[in-house]
């Protein structure tokens, strides 16, 4: 995969998506906007000149675009109609996007879940419906209208509006296509996570994420304190054995207190620093339910569990934040960390790094360099989004820059998102399995391109930095 | 032809006079009315700033009461903020307009008063630039009040330039 990334980066990109752009297929708002308002200038031109000339015009321009568009080497990055691309500036969805196929003769039947936004809803009309199954145990079954996922629903599949691929070659399978085989499950065989592949840059194809939708009716959040972070301890910094029965899943947090500014957090009710007026915060409540949030004030910290903050929303009313306030002027809304963020790429300037690193895993030699310059914000992020059914999605992207992070959680269907910790050596989802009799057997990587030594942390030994661990909900709703 | 000549004489010396009195009545009658408009945009601006700072907490804790089925914190927690923030919204367009008036009513004066510039020492009249000062204070504390929240946190930073992120050396 890295050859792949490496000659895409180098080598016709920027041709391939001139062409891309000339045919008038938008990569960005922006550009849209200005291929439109071309277009129409091209239209009215066109009316107003001869026959012949607009002829002679389009044929020069047929040309043109077959040397534009042509790839200069043996790669081939055919684009689907961005579908999705209007969802990201307030618009619709262009037309009825695929959903997800799940095999009815391995699983329980299902049911169409009517929790979701409105997209969500409105593009489900021709799919079939089942009946919901019968209860597994005593629970208060509540009107499936109802949109407060909090509620203790039953166990049921969640209809997810699946991802048109934004390129079809290279095809990376189930691009876009949210699964749950192969995950952890509830007690009873459920699911409880989704997961998907996703390629959603306009201008950098390589950069790919892969998100996990954690179905939050089920599952409860728990922050943990890193051994070295303000508040931690040995005993804060890992799994406690009497919860690991119920582990079903462990991401990274946000940055280290020392580089998050003004951000503050709460950890199990406790104030360790004052949450900040308008800092993006992610909060689990007291009651279980998640939320991703600018801060304000005024919330009563008596109803918070945990709570981190850093930096801005980086999507808010369900669009990509692109631009912030700084000083007085408006500026690019990318998060960095200065010299700290890096990115594991094929790169001599590795150097001293290189051995250490790739003894530790990722792309191998020489590991990751410090990014720098016009692409410093292309790394290793991670990033969290909050549906409006109260469903988390964290997202892990590889060469990607905040704002196509921001723009894949948009397309999982968040309404808000927060950038979490960075690097190739912080950013991990952890998917734990246990069998019937509570023991883990089996753990497993989130991206095929997370290290492997992030998997051997939390579970039996204390880690430095501060992780989110998900737990299965015991029957009354709360962590078991 | 005496007459004629007297006639003269008094507009010659007294028309002027006559001209900045009536100037002078005008301009006094536009300071009013941008101290009225300051007068109004003070308001605006204090009630923006009740908006802001009032809580949300009673209204998450009547959500929470009130929910039938109960909803979870979450939820009462972003219909608080979300009704807050059609409340601000609303006072910051309030706000927004108030100031558009008030610098209309400043410009109208100014340009009189500088027109009768010659004459204001006569007339007595304040002078603009006196007030400059306390208004451009008003105005600061507009622009604090009007900054998105979500950036209340880099007011004091400034951007970086991709020309800064130079790799291991900082």
């Amino acid at each position: 995969m890295s050859t792949w990334l490496s000659t895409v980066t180098e080598g016709h990109e920027k041709t391939f998506f001139e062409g891309y752009r000339t045919r008038g297929c938008c990569g960005i708002g922006t550009a849209c906007r200005e291929t439109a308002a071309r277009q129409n200038r091209f239209l009215e031109d066109r009316k107003a000149t001869r026959f012949g000339r607009t002829r002679a015009t389009c044929v020069a321009f047929l040309i043109l675009s077959f040397f534009l568009i042509r790839p200069a080497s043996a790669d081939i990055f055919a684009e689907s109609p961005p579908l999705w691309e209007p969802l990201l500036w307030g618009g619709a969805i262009a037309s009825e996007p695929s959903r997800t196929t799940v095999d009815l003769q391995a699983q329980p039947p299902q049911v169409q879940d009517d929790i979701g936004d409105p997209l969500e809803r409105a593009s489900r009309p021709s799919a079939p419906r089942f009946s919901p199954p019968p209860p597994r145990w005593t629970v208060p079954t509540l009107a499936v209208e109802h949109e407060d996922v909090f509620q203790r629903l039953p166990y049921r599949v969640l209809s997810l509006r699946n991802i048109p691929p934004l390129y079809t070659s290279p095809v990376i399978p189930g691009e876009g296509v949210w699964e749950w085989k192969d995950m952890p499950t509830g007690r009873d065989g459920w699911p409880i996570l989704y997961r998907t592949t996703y390629r959603p840059s306009a201008e950098y194809p390589n950069a790919t994420v892969h998100m996990l939708l954690l179905d939050m009716k089920h599952l409860t959040l728990e922050l943990y304190l890193g051994s070295t972070e303000p508040g931690g301890s040995e005993s804060t910094a890992k799994i406690e054995p009497d919860r690991k029965a119920d582990l079903v899943a462990i991401t990274n947090a946000l940055w280290k207190h020392r580089h998050s500014g003004n951000a503050g957090s709460i950890y199990r009710g406790k104030v360790i620093r004052e949450l900040a007026q308008g800092v993006a915060t992610l909060v689990a409540y007291k009651d279980g339910s998640v939320d991703i949030l600018e801060w304000n004030n005024t919330i009563p910290v008596s109803l918070v569990n945990h709570a981190k903050q850093l930096r801005h929303l980086i999507v808010k009313d369900g669009q990509v934040v692109g631009s912030v306030v700084q000083g007085g002027q408006t500026t690019d809304s990318e998060i960095g960390l200065g010299y700290l963020l890096v990115e594991e790429q094929p790169s001599d300037r590795g150097g001293q790094w290189g051995g250490y690193w790739g003894y530790w895993g990722g792309y191998g030699n020489p590991g990751p360099v410090h990014t720098s310059g016009a692409e410093w914000f292309l790394a290793t992020r991670s990033a969290f989004g909050i549906r409006p059914d109260g469903n988390l999605v964290f997202a892990v992207g590889h060469h990607i820059s905040t704002k196509d992070l921001a723009k894949a959680l948009v397309l999982a269907g968040c309404v808000r998102g927060i950038h979490g910790d960075a690097n190739p050596f912080n950013v991990l989802g952890n998917l734990y399995y246990v069998d019937q009799g509570g023991n883990l057997y089996k753990k497993a990587k989130l991206s095929p391109d997370q290290n492997n030594h992030t998997l051997t942390r939390y579970v039996g030994s204390s880690y430095a930095s501060d992780f989110f661990a998900f737990f299965l909900r015991n029957a009354r709703g709360g962590a078991s | 032809m005496g007459r004629v000549i007297l006639a003269a004489a008094v507009v010659v010396l007294f028309g002027p006079g006559i001209e900045t009195e009536a100037q002078d009545g005008t301009c006094d009658s536009l300071r009013e009315q941008w101290a009225a408009a300051l007068s109004s945009l003070q308001a605006g601006i204090e009630n923006l700033r009740r908006q802001k700072e009032d809580s949300v907490a009673p209204s998450i804790y009547r959500e929470l009461a009130s929910g039938s089925p109960p909803v979870s914190i979450a939820k009462a927690v972003q219909s608080a903020l979300l009704e807050r923030k059609r409340r601000v919204d609303a006072a910051e367009r309030e706000v927004r307009a108030l100031a558009d008036a008030e610098e209309r009513a400043f410009r109208s004066w100014s340009s009189c008063h500088a027109s009768s510039g010659l004459r204001k020492a006569v007339s007595g009249s304040v002078d603009p630039r006196v007030v400059a000062g306390q208004r451009q204070q008003l105005l600061v504390r507009l622009d604090d009040l009007l900054l998105d929240e979500a950036y209340l946190q880099y007011r004091g930073t400034r951007p970086r330039r991709p020309q800064e992120y130079s790799g291991y050396n900082p």
